[in-house]
This record gives structure tokens, C-alpha cells and sequence, in this order.
């Protein structure tokens, strides 16, 4: 059965309401609008609210649907019930502002973002000026931060990632191992999968597998820490004592990062060659004194340096990226999920970047 | 005191007992809400105020006693019977507690879209409809991170009245409010509850609030744990016990 049903009389239209006009209910009825542009004669709308049972504010939009549709002609309201009309004043007087909506310009848009870019590219060098302000400010021994902190983030970022970066590098080691001595066996060559694995861990696979780890290990909790706490006004609390947060929050972590990269990538490299000693030695039948002369007669101690400094290089980058996209967090709490999910993108996307510039530069200074 | 306590009426509880583990907060409590009513729950800072409210908005069980809201035992109904009971109550937490992610608009229309059968276009309309109750129109796509206060928690009452409840909760409506703002709140409680019969409830220990807008109130006790007295807040003024006349007259 319709909920509201129509009746012509003369040149005014009744509108009868029937039954439950609930929310939670199911209403059937023909669209006023269409109603009233059918019949062109109707002057004066009125309701009719005898057989209403119920009514919530489901009514509410409802009679609000007819009064828009019945613009221009007159209205009578005195069939509807005298609270509902009181809802209606209520919301009238609720109606004070103008809604302001603006059309999307394509070229705007274009431009806006744009902007945004720049902005952000401005950001990014901003964060690093006031980085490096701090690192000064340390020197010069007015910065506020305390070793406790960063003895915590050397535990947090460096100690506690030892399983995970063992496991991941014991297993890179042991693929290219794999890898290696299917190819080298075809030549008679297996002993130089000592050379490759070497190589390859202490050149570019230690850096990179523990910077990837830290990436989505330690820079998401630093974005992730850092942006709640800029969600809560924390951060706002550092500033208005006149303390900086980037001293306080950010060099902390980033000396943390800074001393353990390094040491981990060394660890990284060592682990990685015991798993090429794995593969070899215990699977493939190589002798461990043969590997492991071979070894080091591959291994330069430039090659490690160079792993080194691309190490440092990536604790630094993941560091100030997680900080970065923690401090410009957004105040709601989503933001703080999407700047953990930058943090992580952007920093492995950093890392192989910096990577390939290594590569060329390590190539033009032939070490 | 001569109330007749009814299990029909909006809320009725009888000897609930509440509390964290084996801490308990407040004992032996029994009182009644009638239908339509201004009901203010009061009580000094760590009295239980705020975990009565959670027992009386399905939030937390108590050890012991019952609720009943609208006339269904809620602590001992079906899920089915629980989940209709808190359709027809609504919340305005202290903080609004928005969804941040949400604008107020999409946060109105949640409870719509999600309980019942009206089209998008519908759903929004009757949102923007809620939000100029509260006036809020030109705010409908705003985010709760970019409006004030104040305008945070009318959005909230927006939201608490998206599906028409028969029961309004208020906790602490006027905490980190200045004066007039949180007597213009006062004024939208008593204009909704007029023009749409709606039983509010208000956690409060703000006097204005209580003296303004309150019928009906219970004063709970931290000390004894219990609720010390029933009564319209001008009776408690006048002829309550000592602790309450204390409480409402600043002594």
C-alpha cells in the first residue's frame, strides 16, 4: 500500500499521509515533484494526516520533498501534525550560513597540485635545515635531547632487529649461493661462488636487505610514534616549551639509526657469507678452508667500506623519512597509517635510488 | 521521596552494582527515568558518573542487577533484542568522538545508510537535515580535525539523532565549552526534547546545566558508593542531604 496517495480537488492538491512514516520502515509513494508536473492546474498543496500512525524524521524529508517540489504555489500546512512543523522550524532556524560549493576547474587543479609539490620538495629541505640546526645546536650543547633516548632507540633499532636481519640475511646468502653454483658448476668454476657471495653481500646485498628491514621495521615506528603523538598535540606541547621537537624526538632516533646501520650491515654481511658457507660447504661438498681463503682473497677492504657508507647512508635516509612523514602527520587518525605507509614507500623507494647513484659514483672512483 | 519506579519507563535500574574487576565503583543502585524527561546524573569528579552512563548505554555489564531500557532487561536480552534497544538510544560522547576520517556530513549519514532502506541522496538530505538542527548547514563537508569545540559536539548530537532516538545521552555536554556556547547547547537539548518528546539523560557537574535544564536528577556519592538522593535539582538544593546542598550551592 502507498504511504502517501494523491487526490485532486478543483485546483488543490491533497496530499494524504497513510500508515508508519518511519525510518526504519519501507515507504512507497509517488515522487510529489513528478505528481505536481503532471497536473499543471494545482494552485495550493495541502496534507492531510488523518490516517498517520507513526512518524519520525523520515516524514520530516519527506514534506520538505513536497514544499521544494510546490515552490511558487501555496502551501497548507495546518493538516500536519504541530510537532513535526516545530522540527521544521527548528531546522530553518539551524539554516543560517550559505552553503559554499565551487565548481572544479580542470586547470586549477592542475596548478594546485603543482603547488603542492613544490610545497612539499620545500618541506623536505626545510626538515633538513632544521635538522642539521639541531645537529649544531647539539654541538654547541644547547640542543634538548638525552643519550638515554638514543641508547634506547640503539637498543630498539639495532639489538632488538638482530633475528630478523639474521634470518634475512643468512637466506640471501644462501640463494645466491644457489644461484651461483648452478651457473659456476657448468665450468668447473664452483669455488668462485665464495667470490660471488662475498661480493655481492658485502658490496650491495648487506646494505640493502638491512635497509629494507629497517625501512619497514624502524621507519614506520618512527612515523607511526611521531605522528600519533602529533595527533594527540604532543608535539605542540614540545613547542610551546620552547622545546624543539625535531631535537627532542627526531635526533634521538636518528643517532640511534646513525650508530647501528653501520654495525648491522656488518653483521649483515657476516651472516650472509656463513650462508654461503652453508650452501656450499655442507650441501655442495666444497672444503671450508678452500671457501674460505677464497673468500677473503675476494673481499677488499674497500668493498666493505663501500657497503658501510651505502649503509649509513640508508640509516640516515630511513630515519629522516619516517621522522619527516611522522612530524607532517595529519590530525585525524588515519593520517597516521597513510604517513607509516609513506615512510616505508618513500624510504625503500630512497634507498634503491641512492643505490644506483652509489653504483655510478663507486664506478667513476673505480673502488 | 516518592517516586514510582516502573520497568515501562525510559530507564529503570534496580540494585546495580558496577565496578572493574574487584573494585567496585557504586553499589545498590536504583532509580527511574521517566519518558520525555530531563534526567541529570551528577556527582563529584571519580564518583561513577561516566561508568554509569556505559552500563546504561550498552557498553559495559554490570557485576550485578539489571537495566532496563524501554522496558527490555538489556543485560539479559538476546543480541537481537540488545542491537534494537541501541538503535533507539543515541550517545553525544564528550568529546563528539566523530570519525575523524569522515566529514560531517558522511558521519550523520553512517548510522542511516547502515539501519535503513533510504536512498543515498535521501540518507544525505536527512543528514543535512540533522546537521541545520544543530546548525551546522555550510559545515556538511568539513572535517572533525578543522571545526571548533563546540561545533564538534553539536555535530556529535547531529549524529546521536541521526535515527531519531527515544532516548538522548549526554556526557559532560558542556566540558571545554565557554559560557553562552554551552548554554546555547542547553537551549537545543530543551528545544529537541520539546518538539520531539525525546528522554534525555545528561552526565554533568556543571551547576548552570543542572539548575537550567534538569527535572529530575541523581546525585552519586564516591565516598558511600551509592547514590545519595532522587530528587528535581531545586529540591536537592533546598532540602537534599547535606553532601548534595553542598555540592549544588558551592559550600
Amino acid at each position: 500500500m502507498e504511504s502517501a496517495h494523491y487526490t485532486i480537488d478543483g485546483e488543490v492538491l491533497r496530499v494524504g499521509l497513510r500508515g508508519a512514516w518511519v525510518l526504519q520502515g519501507q515507504q512507497v509513494y509517488e515522487s510529489p515533484a513528478a505528481v505536481l508536473k503532471e497536473r499543471s492546474g494545482v494552485e495550493r498543496v495541502a496534507f492531510d494526516a488523518s490516517a498517520l500512525q507513526q512518524w519520525d524524521s523520515r516524514l520530516v524529508l519527506f514534506v520538505l520533498e513536497v514544499f521544494q517540489a510546490a515552490r511558487g504555489k501555496q502551501i497548507d500546512t495546518r493538516g500536519l501534525p504541530r510537532q513535526l512543523l516545530e522540527w521544521i522550524a527548528l531546522t530553518e532556524a539551524g539554516e543560517r550560513f550559505q552553503a559554499k560549493t565551487g565548481p572544479v576547474n580542470f586547470f586549477a587543479h592542475v596548478g594546485e597540485r603543482a603547488g603542492d609539490l613544490w610545497l612539499s620538495l620545500a618541506g623536505y629541505f626545510r626538515f633538513l635545515g632544521e635538522v642539521v640546526m639541531a645537529l649544531v645546536n647539539s654541538v654547541r650543547g644547547r640542543a634538548h635531547w638525552h643519550w638515554d633516548d638514543v641508547l634506547h632507540f640503539v637498543q630498539n633499532t639495532g639489538i632488538e632487529a638482530l633475528p630478523i636481519v639474521s634470518l634475512i640475511s643468512f637466506l640471501v646468502g644462501l640463494i645466491l649461493a644457489f644461484v651461483g653454483l648452478v651457473q659456476l658448476s657448468q665450468f668447473g668454476a664452483s669455488l668462485f661462488v665464495a667470490n660471488l657471495v662475498g661480493l655481492a653481500m658485502v658490496r650491495e646485498m648487506g646494505a640493502m636487505m638491512t635497509g629494507v628491514i629497517m625501512a619497514g621495521r624502524t621507519g614506520a615506528a618512527f612515523a607511526a610514534a611521531i605522528g600519533s603523538m602529533n595527533v594527540s598535540e604532543e608535539t605542540d606541547a614540545f613547542k610551546v616549551m620552547a622545546i624543539s621537537p625535531v631535537e627532542f624526538l627526531v635526533i634521538p632516533r636518528l643517532l640511534g639509526l646513525f650508530l647501528m646501520m653501520p654495525l648491522l650491515c656488518l653483521y649483515a654481511d657476516f651472516v650472509g657469507i656463513l650462508g654461503g658457507i652453508f650452501v656450499a660447504v655442507t650441501l655442495k661438498g666444497l672444503s671450508l678452508v678452500e671457501y674460505l681463503n677464497q673468500t677473503r682473497g675476494a673481499i677488499a677492504l674497500n668493498d666493505i667500506f663501500t657497503g658501510l657508507i651505502k649503509g649509513t647512508t640508508f640509516g640516515f635516509i630511513i630515519g629522516f623519512l619516517g621522522c619527516y612523514t611522522g612530524l607532517r602527520c595529519e590530525r585525524n587518525s588515519a593520517a597516521v597509517g597513510s604517513s607509516t605507509t609513506k615512510a616505508v614507500v618513500y624510504s625503500i623507494t630512497a634507498l634503491i635510488v641512492a643505490d644506483a647513484i652509489f653504483a655510478v659514483l663507486f664506478n667513476a672512483l673505480k673502488v | 521521596m516518592t517516586l514510582i519506579n516502573d520497568r515501562t519507563d525510559a530507564i529503570y535500574v534496580e540494585s546495580l552494582t558496577m565496578g572493574y574487576g574487584d573494585t567496585v565503583v557504586l553499589k545498590d543502585v536504583a532509580f527511574s527515568v521517566k519518558r520525555g524527561s530531563i534526567f541529570i546524573v551528577m556527582g563529584g569528579s571519580g564518583c561513577g558518573k561516566s561508568t554509569l552512563l556505559k552500563h546504561l548505554i550498552g557498553l559495559k555489564e554490570p557485576l550485578a542487577g539489571s537495566v532496563f531500557l524501554s522496558g527490555v532487561d538489556y543485560w539479559n536480552a538476546d543480541e537481537a533484542t540488545q542491537l534494537s534497544v541501541l538503535r533507539k538510544q543515541g550517545v553525544l560522547f564528550q568529546g563528539g568522538a566523530l570519525w575523524s576520517t569522515l566529514t560531517l556530513l558522511e558521519n550523520v549519514a553512517l548510522p542511516l545508510k547502515e539501519f535503513t532502506t533510504l536512498s543515498q541522496a535521501d540518507c544525505n538530505a536527512l543528514a543535512r537535515l540533522k546537521l541545520a538542527l544543530v546548525g551546522l548547514v555550510g559545515f556538511e563537508d568539513a572535517y572533525p580535525a578543522n571545526i571548533s569545540g563546540g561545533m564538534k559536539k553539536r555535530a556529535g548530537l547531529a549524529r546521536a539523532m541521526a535515527l531519531d532516538p527515544d532516548i538522548l545521552f549526554f556526557d559532560e555536554p558542556s566540558a571545554g565549552l565557554d559560557p553562552v556556547t554551552s548554554r546555547n547547547l542547553d537551549d537545543l537539548i530543551l528545544k529537541i526534547r520539546d518538539s520531539l518528546g525525546t528522554t534525555v539523560v545528561i552526565v554533568t557537574h556543571e551547576l548552570s546545566s543542572i539548575f537550567n535544564i534538569g527535572e529530575d536528577a541523581i546525585f552519586l556519592d564516591s565516598q558511600t558508593k551509592t547514590l545519595l538522593a532522587q530528587a528535581s535539582p531545586k529540591t536537592l538544593a533546598q532540602s537534599g542531604p547535606q553532601s548534595v546542598r553542598a555540592f549544588l550551592t558551592r559550600i
